[in-house]
Order: C-alpha cells, then structure tokens, then sequence
C-alpha cells in the first residue's frame, strides 16, 4: 500500500528556523487555544508481536511513561505531571502504536525535559513492571468475565483473523503478560521504536525554540535502530458461516457479527461500503435501520450499529476513535444485549434483510441522505486537536492527505449505480462469523441446528405492520454453518 | 468592574443581560447570557476556529428528584422518551432533521441532573434550536413508545448490575444515605425497573412535574458569529413555555456522620476489593467544605500519595486504587476503591488507612495546598477542548445551583481556601465514625 509521510499534509511553521525539518515532522498551529498536543505514532504494533509475547507492546509504552527512569523515580515523575495536568495515553492497535499527549502551554518546557528522560532512559525496573503486569491481567480478566459486548467484538475480530498476525487481543493474555519481564520490555523498547518508524504530528501554541528542542530530542532516537516493517499476509476467508457461542450463564446475550472486506479506505470502494455500513446505523446513534428495526419498533434493546472497519469508540463520545488504521478491514454489525429468547428473531431479522440488501443494494435516496449525512457527521469526528492529529496521521497511512476533505471528495465521488455495485458484492453472507455471549446457548445451539422457528418475546405488543413483518422473519432459514461452544475464560486461555 | 461589563454588554445586546467572566475568573470563554421572564436560562459561548455546533440542555433533575417510592429510575426513563419525538416532530422528524445536519444527539443522566447533548453543522443550528425547544416543552410520550423504551431500559440495567463496581456502589449508597434519594442508583431499583412497563401514568406526571424552565438551562456552543442573534432566537422559543410553580418535593439534605460494614461475596472476582467512604458536604451547602474535600482526596488518595505507595509499594496490599468525588448538590461521599492482593488484607485496610489520615506527619502543608489548587486548575482547563466538552464542563458546575458562572465561583472559592478550611473538614468528616467500608470477595 501507498504511505506518505504526514508531513506533507501540513502546511509547516516553525518561525525563524532555518534548519531542515525532518520529514517525520508535522506542526499545526493552533494558537487560539492554550493546549498543546502532541502525537507520536510508530509504525509497529500487536501484529508483530510474537505469539507468546502477546501485549508486549503495550506494557513496553506504559511503563516508558508510568515507571522510573534512571534518574528520577515514579512518585517523582507523576507528581511532576500530575501537578501540570499534563494528560498522556497510548493507543496500540495491530498496525501502529501511538503516545498521544495532552498539555497547558505553560507546561510545554518542563513536558519536553521528563519526555525526553523517559524516552531515552527508561529503567523498566521489575517491580514496577510485575506490579504493571498484575494490574494488567486483573484489568483483562474483568474485562472479559463483566463485559460480555466487548468479549463477543473481540472473539469477532479473532475468529475472523484466525492465524493472521490481527488475531488475538493486542493487550495480550494473562499467560502471555505473566512471563513477560523487564529486560523483555527494555528489549522491545530498543529494537521496536525508532526514529526510522516515527510520525510526529503537533498543534497548539508552540515556540520556535520548543519545537526545535523537540525535534532535537527526537532525531537521535534509537538513530542505529531499524525495527521490522510489519510482513502482514492476506487474511483467509473462512469457507462457511461460524457461530461461535459464548456461555456467561446470563439472561442477556450481547451479538457481534462479521465478515472479511478486501478493500480499505485507501480504496474508492470503501466509500461505499462505507455508506451502507452507515445506513445500517451508526455507532450510538438512532439513524440506523438495525436500530429502528430492533430498538424503535420492537423494544428489544439497547442499541444496533454497523461498522466497515475495525472501530474502537473514543472514549465517552460515539465517534471512533484515531490511531487505529488497518491494512485488512472487516465490515461488523453489533447488536446489544437483548433476551437470550430474543437472539433466534434478532439474528434471523439481520440474515434476512442482509439478503435483501445483498439482492436488491440500497434504494436510490437512502443512499444520497446517507451519503450527505457523512459528508457532514465526519466533521464531529475531531472536534479537538488531539483527535485532529489523529485522524490525519490515520489518513496518512492510508496515502490520503487533507483530512476530513479528502474522505468528502470520496464519498461524493462514487455515483449510485456503481456504489450499489460495490455494496452488493461487499456482504458477504456464507462466510460470516458470528458470536453471541450470554446465557442459554444449549437453546440457542438447538435452535441453530434443526433451524427452528422462534417468535419473538415482546415487553409490549408492536404495531399490526410490524407483527406481520415478524412471520415472515421467524422461520426465515438461518445458513448453516459450524457451530463453536465455548465458556467465558476459555478465551483467555493458552492458545 | 463586573457591573460595568454587564452593563457594556447589556447596551450592545438590548434588552439581555450578557455578562463577561472577569478577567481573573477561570472560564476562558466569553459568555453570553439570557434569563427569560419564566426564568430559564439560554447561554451563548462563540468559539474561534470551532467548525461545528453544540448544544447542551441542563434540566435539574435526576434520580436525587424521585422522592416516590416505588417509581426509582424515571428521571433515566424519561431521559430515554425524550427521544421518541414531540408534538411538532415525530421520531422520524427529528431523526431526519439531524441527519441532514450530520447531527450527534444523545444524553446522560446523573443523580442530580440530565443532559441532552447535540453537536451538529452550525447551518443546522436554528432548526435544531427549534428541536430541542419543541420536545422540552411539548414532548409526546405516547403508550405503545414508552412501552418498547421500558424495553431498552430494563437491557441496560442488565449489563449494569453485572459490574461489580456497580454492586458495591449500590449496597454502599444504600446503607450511608438512607432515608435521602442518594441511596438509590440512577438507573433504580431492580424491582422498579422491571416494573417500569406499568408506570406510564408516573411518567407523564413526573415529566409535568419536573422539565419546568426554571430548572433548565440551554447552552450553546461553537461556530456562532452573532450570539446576539442566537440568544434571541432562543428566547422567541421558549418564552411561551410556561408553568404552575407547584411546590417541589422536600429532599433533605444529612450530614449525619454514619459507619456502615458489609461484605458481599462473588465467585468469580478476579481478585477482591474493598470500597471505603466517608460522607461529606454538597456543594449546594457548603460549598468550601466540599470544595476543601475534594483537596484533602486528591492530597491522601492520588496514584503518587504516601498512603496510595505504602499500600501498593511497600504492604504490596493492594494492585490498584482509585477515588472518586462527585460534584454534587447534597452531601455524598469521597470514596476510595481498592483492590486487593489478597482476601487477608481486607479487615486491617481500613484502619491502615485512618491511621495515615490522622497522622500528623502526612497532613498537608501551606504549599501542598498551593500546588493541589493549580493541579485543579489545570485539569479542568485541559477538559475545555472542544465545544461540546465546555459544555459538559459548564453544565457540570450551572447544574448545582442553576447558576452559569458556577465555574467561575467555584474557582474564586478553590483561590481562597486555606489550610485551616482543609484541616477542618478533614477534622470533621475524616474520621473513623464517619467511615464505612464494603469487601466484595469470592466466597
């Protein structure tokens, strides 16, 4: 795939320098605000990890930032940044690694002197790093026991890239990050992240002279350091539909479901796909027909969204969040936790209007208003500069300049006729996989395998209209396909 | 000084009483403001270089306003109808309407107050105005809605209850503020939920009783070039919103120093916590004392602190803890969360804990207190980024009082506290009669 260094994206200001700026450097002045931020992205990520360090990465980056150095201690170090406000965070996903920092520019001197401590003498000690270790694997082990809706997007994303470097979570596993110590991670450190994979990108009130010092520190990062340029093979396909059932013992199931894309948004037939995935619902949002279809006319849940790649929510917004570019994508359809009696009926609605979608693509004015409606929702997508940066190191990946313009020009580029063509071909119905976590999957499991028809289980009784849709959804033929049984820690366990 | 800006502002604007932070005041922003004669309040904050629009609706109700028995959770249901279109605009309409402006709209309820969020293109921002105006004032609440939202309610309490933090903040709240509407969690009772399908007749009562202009307040923020013009809008729709200032249920507020202890127990924990409290005063009373505890909590239960490191570092007690103090109208807590290395720690924690906190040698010092107050500073600072995150900002502080500037005098208090303020709160809520701690282990 085509990259371009962000660089050039960015008109660059560096008042009164006269020396050369590298091309891993990009500012964006920003001065009516007082926040300076800055994003450090390196090209290295989950996928080349090894199997049985899986989540190194991530520990690597926080203890280079929550840990001692070789002259100043963690109680040192966090009074200094807590004092400030100074905010700090990474984001490790399959492609790259980001440390993404927040400041006041009253700060911005001192900020430059602990970066530059931590970033060159990092002591990794072993207490720390254990201690990091331990609160890493409780962090993980709740996660996947009380939050049964990320659990059934993550076993989603790892069945689909069965034996891909994208399998697997990228914050590892408890028996991967137990055997993990702090010569591991101060080797990964050097050999991992290096001037030679960096993007910078910087906003806000910034001096001349801060940023030269910046740079400076920077240039001679780990300069004799050429980290591995991840080899990532095309995904396979699987060759029928997986069910995959995750036992929690619950009265609600969370459902998450998927399949392979072979285009991403660095490809005009994403765009598309893009606005069919948006047509279905966006995430938290009410515009969605999944939604209107499960939530507004029947009760069932929560919420229903789709997505054409891979989505992580920012934080407390529903908008995506930055620094998670992916060369392979996957379109997923995620329905919240709904009554296990309900899962047949929720499950049977999706395949069939799927099917329909499949057959007959998008009606000519859904598919303008959704077109319209993105042109305009991506400009909530960086409502700060710290997300700004983001998206525009994430469209950079992709070898596309100008964000959000460049997504604009795309998505209006592609007329109907042949954006109907691009979604038709893009659902890709028998080889799909699809996981529920919840409770009573033995029925569910019955259900799958002799194709039973379920009515749904209503609080309130819907509209005439709407119980006349459900009969002809109730013994719709759901594909066959394999069935997987698991329990809810056994995704944890060794591979 | 201050009244001379109001009046400047008030001559540009006519008939508005806009009023400019002081130079010294925290808020960054200007702020234009309007009172209506029914006593709502509309606020107006251009933003340079914003390229987007946000609105954000305070209504000074949350679960702290259902007083009922029987009827927990409705402030978060209603917040849920809400959505389900007004007398002008059907879901569909509303839905249309902010499609077309590539709209964000959603909402959150807290335990005093709900917040209705939209961010949207700014050609978007008349007809949203006219929206939002219209489902405060005139929202539909038909049967067979409330009926399939009961059914999105009663999915979310099923994810919710299944946390553990969720549990232990419940069985805690529900021994320390007995007899106050603190003592049940916003999403309510169990039994209440599940009984939310029956309770259509409450809803709509409650909804009369409660969404008044006086206890809402209409912030926008962003793209606006003329907020003169905005705040006029503004207050051509909502001036007709009018109402019967019925008196408002008494909820009273109690300082009364409690010690509760329990213990639940979980099998599948992955490893167990403890969670102690001590109660101390709303902002809406007292405001110093809360604004003082909030210091002390940063000061003994920061990630950095004495107390945090001795219990991580050196006992090796604890992996992991966290604290929490809500800005809130009554007295609630500061709250500390830990988890454990092992189930053998959990019954000494809480008196290695008290110990520290009467311990001379930790207390704080003159230019601790002058460094904390900065941190503060500076945090909330950083949280003013974009034009909806200064909104939940200053939603956050206008909620307790109803009052706008509020983020401007709680920092002007926060600049005149002193050490003796801190020491006395920590005198009186810091104390072992006024500490209550609940473990959850695995049986």
């Amino acid at each position: 795939m085509k990259k371009i260094l962000l660089s050039g994206l960015f008109l660059i200001l560096i008042a009164g320098c006269d020396r050369e700026i590298p091309a891993w450097y990009a500012y964006i002045p920003h001065e009516s605000s007082p926040i300076v931020s800055v994003s450090l992205r390196f090209d290295t990520g989950s996928a080349i990890e090894p199997e049985d360090k899986k989540g190194i990465s991530r520990l690597t980056m926080m203890s280079v930032l929550e840990h001692s150095t070789k002259q100043s201690s963690r109680s040192e170090i966090l009074k200094e940044l807590n004092d400030r406000a100074i905010s700090e965070r990474i984001i490790v996903d399959t492609d790259v690694s980001t440390f993404l920092f927040r400041l006041h520019k009253d700060h911005m001197d001192t900020w430059l002197s602990l970066f530059k401590q931590r970033f060159y003498n990092p002591a990794f000690a072993e207490h720390e790093v254990q201690l990091l270790i331990r609160q890493e694997t409780e962090r993980l082990e709740h996660k996947i026991l009380y939050r049964s809706e990320d659990l059934s997007r993550d076993v989603l994303v790892d069945k689909l890239f069965s034996g891909h470097p994208y399998a697997g979570l990228s914050v590892g596993y408890p028996y991967t990050l137990m055997k993990l110590s702090g010569e591991d991670l101060k080797v990964w450190w050097e050999q991992s992240f290096s001037v030679h994979n960096m993007h910078v990108a910087v906003s806000g009130p910034v001096s001349p002279d801060q940023q030269d010092k910046l740079i400076e520190i920077l240039s001679d990062f780990h300069p004799r350091v050429h980290p591995p340029v991840p080899e990532l093979p095309p995904p396979v396909f699987p060759d029928t539909i997986h069910y995959v059932l995750i036992d929690n013992g619950s009265d609600v199931s969370a459902v998450s479901l998927g399949w392979h894309l072979p285009f991403n948004r660095s490809d005009k037939k994403f765009y598309p796909s893009w606005i069919f995935s948006s047509y279905l619902g966006e995430h938290r949002t009410f515009y969605g027909h999944l939604m209107k279809e499960l939530r507004v006319k029947r009760g069932f849940n929560y919420g229903d969204y789709a997505y054409s790649e891979h989505f992580v929510q920012n934080h407390h917004s529903v908008f995506p969040q930055p620094g998670h570019p992916r060369l392979y994508q996957y379109f997923s359809i995620w329905i919240r936790p709904l009554k296990n009696q309900n899962v047949p009926f929720a499950l049977r609605l999706v395949f069939h209007d799927l099917e329909n979608f499949q057959k007959y693509g998008l009606d000519s004015l859904d598919y303008a208003h959704t077109k319209d409606f993105l042109i305009s929702y991506i400009n909530l997508y960086a409502q700060n500069q710290a997300d700004y940066l983001g998206f525009s190191q994430d469209y950079a990946y992709y070898g596309l300049e100008n964000f959000p313009a460049s997504a604009q020009q795309w998505l209006d580029s592609t007329d109907y006729q042949t954006g109907q063509d691009i979604i038709k071909d893009a659902i890709d119905l028998y080889r799909m996989v699809v996981v529920v976590v919840g409770g009573d999957t033995d029925s569910l499991e019955t259900i799958l395998t002799e194709n039973l028809p379920v009515s749904p289980l209503y609080t309130t009784q819907p509209g005439a209209d709407v119980l006349k849709r459900d009969q002809g959804i109730e013994a719709f033929p759901l594909p066959p396909g394999i069935i997987e049984r698991y329990g809810t820690l056994d995704f944890l366990q060794k591979r | 000084m201050k009244k001379r800006h109001k009046l400047s502002i008030a001559i540009l604007f006519g008939f508005y009483i806009a009023v400019l932070p002081l130079n010294a005041s925290f808020f960054p922003y200007l702020m234009y403001e309007k009172e209506l004669p029914n006593h709502m309040r509309i606020v107006v904050v251009p933003i340079r270089d914003a390229r987007t629009v946000s609105f954000a609706t305070l209504v000074r109700t949350g679960s702290r306003n259902e007083t009922d028995e029987g009827y927990t959770g409705y402030a978060h249901l209603l917040e849920h109808m809400m959505f389900r279109g007004s007398e002008n605009y059907s879901t569909e309409d509303r839905v249309n309407l902010l499609y077309r402006y590539g709209g964000d709209s959603n909402a959150f309820t807290s335990m005093d107050y709900t917040c209705y969020t939209v961010s949207c293109d700014p050609a978007g921002l008349e007809e949203v105005l006219a929206l939002e105006a219209d489902r405060l004032m005139r929202l539909s609440l038909k049967k067979e809605d409330f009926k399939a939202e009961t059914g999105a309610v009663i999915g979310e309490f099923g994810i919710s209850e299944k946390y553990p933090s969720n549990r232990m903040d419940n069985a805690l709240r529900g021994c320390m503020f007995q007899g106050h509407t603190y003592e049940h969690s916003v999403i309510g009772y169990r039994e209440d939920v599940m009984n939310m399908p029956e309770g259509y007749k409450y809803i709509r009562e409650f909804y009369i009783k409660e969404y008044r202009p006086d206890k809402t307040i209409m912030f926008i923020a962003g793209k606006i070039d003329k907020p003169g013009e905005v705040l006029s809008k503004a207050g051509d729709l909502f001036s007709g919103w009018t109402y019967k200032p019925a008196p408002l249920p008494t909820i009273r507020p109690s300082l009364k120093p409690v010690s509760c202890r329990d213990t639940l127990y979980d099998a599948t924990i992955p490893a167990p916590r403890v969670k102690i409290a001590w109660k101390i005063p709303g902002y809406a009373q007292d405001c110093l004392g809360h604004i003082a505890a909030r210091i002390l909590a940063e000061h003994y239960f920061s990630d950095n602190s004495p107390l945090m490191m001795k219990l991580r570092d050196e006992k090796k007690w604890i992996s992991s803890g966290t604290y929490n103090v809500p800005l809130t109208i009554d007295p609630y807590w500061i709250s500390l969360d830990l988890v454990l290395t092992e189930e053998g720690v959990g019954a000494a924690i809480g008196d290695y804990v008290l110990g520290i906190l009467q311990d001379s040698r930790y207390t704080l010092k003159a230019g601790e207190l002058e460094s904390l107050k900065k941190r503060q500073f500076y945090k909330t600072h950083m949280q003013l980024s974009s034009p909806s995150s200064i909104l939940g900002v200053l939603a956050d502080y206008a909620h307790i009082k109803g009052d706008p500037q509020e983020i401007n005098h709680y920092f002007l208090t926060l600049e005149r506290l002193e050490i003796l303020d801190v020491r006395l709160c920590k005198e009186k809520y810091l104390t072992r009669r006024n500490q209550s701690e609940l473990w959850m282990f695995a049986r």
